[in-house]
């Protein structure tokens, strides 16, 4: 089976759709540090879609490959698991589920990634002339790549990250990135210019700071940041990280963020519950969070699984070096325990009183840490509450149920006070 | 038709799983058990240093996994949940440690648990890379001789170069045992059928493995010269999770099918290929292991799919059987592709999604047959 | 100070009236109406002539499923919160809750103060609530109270799935008819085991520290309640009254929403 007809209107209506955001966001606050967001966004759609016809070599990817190495080739990125869900949502996720289950996906896999396996054979999205996978962040990611190489009848090139960050990984996967630069060349007929990488990776380096220092500023009491920044910043470096607009975008954030804090502003006048969250919340919720913030005054103040670039280092002098550190500073590919100390330090700098987990059900490997990510904290006194959810198929859950489940909570973090 | 008297022993080994007799003697004498969860995780280092490695599986049968859910989660697919209840509700307290390659997320997860709650003194994970190039090979051999100074503390032990070939040696002659076994299965009428195979291969983890080669030499020998003739009607192959209840073989075989090959963790991984000689035990053993016949977890996919249609046709297969324990997503992702595969080059698939330990009742038995009276009708045609 | 909590459930509403420490009236109705006329229906049976009248009450808490349609309670709040408060008045050494009620099935986990750490509830699926119960009673062709004592003499356990609430009443159907019968009380025992092992597997996820209290109607099945006993290897204990556990908790809640109002 061949993807052969692509619909490319697919792309424009996402397009518009997010330009359309955008021009509403910065309406409502020219100084908004997130209202770069949606231009990002809009504009990875637009070089995506015109690739082809502006002769550029068009590289399919799954998560946290690094864009760098792109970038620097000139080679626009198409990051297929953020892309093919926000186009899935904006034309309708129902027909690539139907098509994911008729291409014999079962419904127990991650609905992040039939959405992206529905939506390639629908067409939908352009057809790539390479791809670049990894074992970041799970099983389904490696697996995802295996069949859509196949599905395009492409050349592909998968990463292979080892579990454990040791000298001895590090090295393997520099080869692992020296490999995929020989890759790119080949299939581009382009030289890999190490000058222009070390530019790129400078502007990788300056994100990376910015990261580190909002990630700072966010421990102040009252929590200065708005809740959806953090997913915004995440989707930004997921789609540009290695360009100059993604240190632009975290640079706005940043002073957003750091005249709240000098001002000792907070989000919400009456701050009650501070919360860490687990994972991603799924898209439909984010409205409900909003709500929750200004109905009851919970605010995200960190988000562990987020939020691991703020101990980045990066030197552009050793660009892939820097690539693999930054790879293995990812939690959900390798063993618990680092990651359970990042949560409990985190717990005590954030001042957080409650956390929330959202089990994802279609995420083996964050669901199966929830109960010792949940005695660990209760025996700190920090409650939490592990919401069943989808990560894109708003169906699964109710608005309404997870809602109730979230007042409740509230409810309970009163009684501690 | 006549039984394998040979499988007489074999079945007793089986019967008293976990703690079978083999094991318990062995524990009586003092000596360490050493657990392992997956077919990446080198044997041999295990047996040169004086412990004896076990595969952590289930028996027969689906069990209630209230211990495991409390732990886990419900999307942990039940192959590693059934593993931890039987580990909580201690059937494996004679375990003294517990090896795993970091190979899939519900298994690395387990190794998590594992470690936070010390189940057993000894806890050690491998980082196995997913590829076979030359720089993979060397990382892997620098996990493996990790592991081997690891256990040389944890055993007081020095874990000679001798000692390790003596090791490959044995499991060597193992699998050469196990690949003749193989080679009588690929007969128009062979001498075992698939759940016995299964049963051998279970216990071949389940004891010392210098009582277990006896054993199968002697099994060899008889299927060989006994003219016993298994009939059926259409020459499968099973491929899909880990699957260690032989009751779900017999499903098929009482069926009309004669299972003659299989394509699995608890099966073909086993003995499919042997350590090469190298200069180094740690160099060979690390070779063979990486490069066994793989598992989806491996890249290219392409090349375990090559391999998965070579040993249809070498064994003229006629159909094949895909058990996929729920959850399983190296399985379930690779399936779309591999049931291509096989159809494109005439070999129907029937799909099963199951449970671990599940003994192929109800309606798995019902979806058996039927595709038992599709394969009879594809014939006629 | 004369406070009170209303429980409006799925099947049932249940009122408590406090003064100070001690339950002076109550009552469990079974719901014929909703919300508001519901709610004062259950107060006018509790509250009979001789009784103190509804204006006396200081401060009124609702609770359950039907909390916020009950305009004249001065708070609404979750049950979990209201089960751990009630058991933790009954019984302080209480540090794990069941309650199996209608249609839900419910753990709470509290502290030494009473107050919640940690709450699950069964919510898809009928298998390990009343209704299961009910259910199985009608395939057996008996009162539910009868069935609920007779899986103490049984003999042997029947296979019953704990996977699914429709799977199990297959089995117990095929059990009746199997030839020869499985025994009666065989069939119970493997019924009230389906179940035990359903809500075991509920609280286990949440964590078992003694002392563990059972509430809600089912805790007056004393089969059942045994059988649980065995599944989580602990004595349990039940309340006199399980299922107003929850409407005391409101109760007390109602007297700390007055206290507070008083001391301000």
């Amino acid at each position: 089976m061949k993807v052969d007809t692509l619909d490319t209107s697919k792309l424009d209506k996402v397009v518009s759709v997010m330009e359309g955001l955008a021009q509403r966001r910065k309406a409502q606050s020219a100084t908004e540090g997130g209202a770069m967001y949606y231009d990002i966004v809009a504009n990875s759609f637009r070089k995506v879609r015109d690739a082809r016809d502006e002769g550029q070599p068009l590289v399919a990817h799954t998560i946290f490959v690094p864009t760098e190495l792109l970038f620097a080739m000139d080679i626009v990125p198409f990051y297929l698991e953020g892309m093919c869900e926000i186009t899935a949502r904006v034309n309708g996720m129902e027909d690539v589920f139907s098509a994911a289950k008729s291409a014999g996906f079962a419904t127990e896999i991650c609905s992040a990634h039939r959405l992206v396996d529905g939506t390639v054979l629908k067409g939908w999205m352009p057809r790539p002339d390479a791809f670049v996978w990894s074992n970041l962040v799970c099983d389904l990611t490696l697996k995802t790549g295996d069949y859509l190489v196949k599905q395009y009848d492409r050349p592909g090139f998968y990463l292979d990250r080892p579990y454990r960050y040791d000298e001895d990984a590090v090295q393997y996967y520099v080869k692992e990135l020296e490999a995929l630069v020989s890759f790119l060349e080949e299939f581009t007929g382009r030289r890999l210019d190490w000058d222009r990488l070390k530019e790129v990776m400078e502007y990788s380096r300056q994100a990376t700071e910015l990261f580190r220092e909002i990630c700072e500023l966010r421990k102040a009491v009252p929590s200065p940041m708005r809740n959806q920044h953090m997913i915004e910043m995440c989707l930004a470096q997921l789609l540009i990280s290695g360009a100059p607009e993604l240190v632009e975008f975290y640079r706005g954030i940043r002073d957003e963020v750091k005249v709240a804090v000098e001002g000792g502003v907070g989000l919400v006048p009456e701050e009650k519950y501070r919360l860490l969250t687990f994972f991603f919340y799924p898209a439909h919720i984010w409205k409900l969070l909003d709500a929750m913030q200004n109905e009851y005054g919970a605010v995200i103040v960190t988000e562990p699984h987020l939020t691991p670039w703020a101990d980045g280092e990066i030197d552009p002098g050793r660009p892939l070096e820097s690539l693999a550190r930054k790879a293995f500073a990812l939690v959900d590919t390798g063993p618990l325990q680092p990651f359970l100390d990042k949560v409990l330090r985190e717990a005590e700098e954030y001042k957080a009183e409650g956390a929330l987990y959202w089990a994802h059900i279609g995420c083996r490997q964050t669901c199966a840490t929830t109960r010792i990510i949940k005695d660990a904290l209760l025996e700190r006194g920090i409650p939490t509450l592990v919401i069943d959810c989808d990560l894109a198929d708003p169906t699964y859950v109710s608005g309404e149920q997870t809602k109730a489940k979230l007042e409740e909570f509230f409810e309970l973090l009163d009684e501690r006070k | 038709m006549n039984e394998l008297s040979s499988l007489r022993a074999i079945r007793e080994v089986n019967a008293s799983f976990p703690y079978s007799d083999p094991v318990r003697a062995w524990k009586e004498e003092g000596r360490k058990v050493v657990a392992f969860q997956c077919a990446y995780m080198p044997e041999e280092v295990i047996w040169a240093a004086g412990a004896l490695p076990m595969r952590l599986t289930g028996s027969r049968g689906e069990i209630g996994l209230e211990e495991a859910n409390a732990y886990m989660y419900v999307n942990t697919c039940s192959f590693i949940r059934t593993s931890l209840e039987m580990v909580l509700t201690g059937q494996y307290d004679f375990l003294d440690g517990f090896v795993l390659g970091a190979t899939c997320d519900c298994s690395r997860r387990l190794a998590d648990l594992w470690q936070h709650f010390a189940l057993t003194p000894f806890v050690h994970v491998l980082t196995v890379p997913r590829k076979m190039t030359e720089w993979a090979y060397e990382l892997y051999e620098k996990e493996v001789r990790s592991l081997k100074n690891r256990l040389e503390g944890f055993l007081g032990v020095q874990i000679t170069d001798p000692a390790l070939w003596e090791a490959i040696d044995l499991y060597n002659r193992e699998r050469a045992l196990f690949r003749q076994l193989h080679e009588l299965r690929k007969l128009d009428s062979p001498p075992i059928t698939g759940s016995e195979t299964l049963e051998v291969l279970n216990a071949s983890r389940r004891m010392p493995p210098d009582q277990f080669v006896p054993l199968l030499e002697k099994l060899v020998e008889e299927a060989s010269t006994c003219g016993r003739a298994v009939q059926g009607q259409f020459r499968i192959l099973v491929n899909g999770s880990p699957m260690n209840n032989p009751e779900f073989l017999e499903a098929i075989e009482e069926l009309g099918g004669l299972v003659v090959i299989d394509e699995l963790c608890t099966g073909i991984r086993y003995w499919w290929e042997g350590v090469d000689a190298a200069p180094d035990p740690i160099q060979a053993i690390a070779r063979r292991y990486l490069h066994n016949f793989p598992c989806p977890r491996m890249e290219p996919s392409e090349d375990r799919a090559q391999r998965a249609l070579r040993i249809a046709e070498d064994y003229r297969v006629d159909g094949v059987v895909t058990e996929m324990v729920r959850y399983c997503v190296p399985w379930t992702m690779e399936q779309p592709l591999q049931r291509m595969a096989f159809e494109s080059v005439g070999i129907p698939v029937l799909e099963l999604d199951l449970e671990y330990g599940t003994a192929g009742t109800g309606p798995i038995r019902t979806r058996i047959q039927a595709f038992m009276e599709m394969l009879e009708t594809r014939a006629v045609v | 100070m004369l406070v009170a909590g209303i429980d409006l459930g799925n099947l049932t509403t249940k009122v408590v009236v406090l003064r100070e420490d001690e339950i002076v009236a109550s009552a469990i109705l079974i719901a014929a109406g909703e919300g508001e006329a519901e709610a004062l229906r259950a107060f006018g049976e509790a509250l009979r002539p001789g009784q103190p009248a509804m204006q006396d009450l200081e401060c009124v808490v609702a609770t359950g499923v039907g909390r916020k349609s009950v305009p004249f309670a001065q708070r609404q709040r979750a049950s979990a919160s209201c089960l751990a408060r009630g058991i933790h008045h009954l019984y302080p050494s209480v540090r794990i809750l069941i309650d199996v009620g209608a249609e839900t099935c419910t753990v709470v986990k509290l502290n030494e103060r009473g107050l919640l750490e940690d709450s699950a509830t069964n919510e898809r699926c009928a298998s390990g609530t009343g209704v299961f119960l009910e259910t199985m009673a009608k395939l057996m062709h008996m009162p539910l109270e009868e069935m609920a004592k007779r899986s103490l003499l049984a003999e042997g356990v029947a296979e019953v799935s704990n996977m699914c609430a429709i799977f199990a009443e297959q089995e117990v159907i095929s059990h009746v008819h199997r030839d020869p019968p499985t025994p009666m009380n065989d069939i119970i025992a493997g019924i009230h085991t389906s179940m035990a092992t359903r809500v075991g597997g509920l609280a286990k996820r949440v964590g078992i520290r003694e002392d563990v209290a059972l509430t809600g109607g089912v805790a007056r099945n004393v089969g059942f309640a045994r059988t649980l006993e065995d599944n989580l290897g602990v004595r349990l204990v039940i309340p006199d009254q399980p299922e107003l556990v929850a409407a005391l908790g409101a109760a007390v809640s109602a007297r700390e929403e007055a206290a507070k109002k008083a001391a301000v």
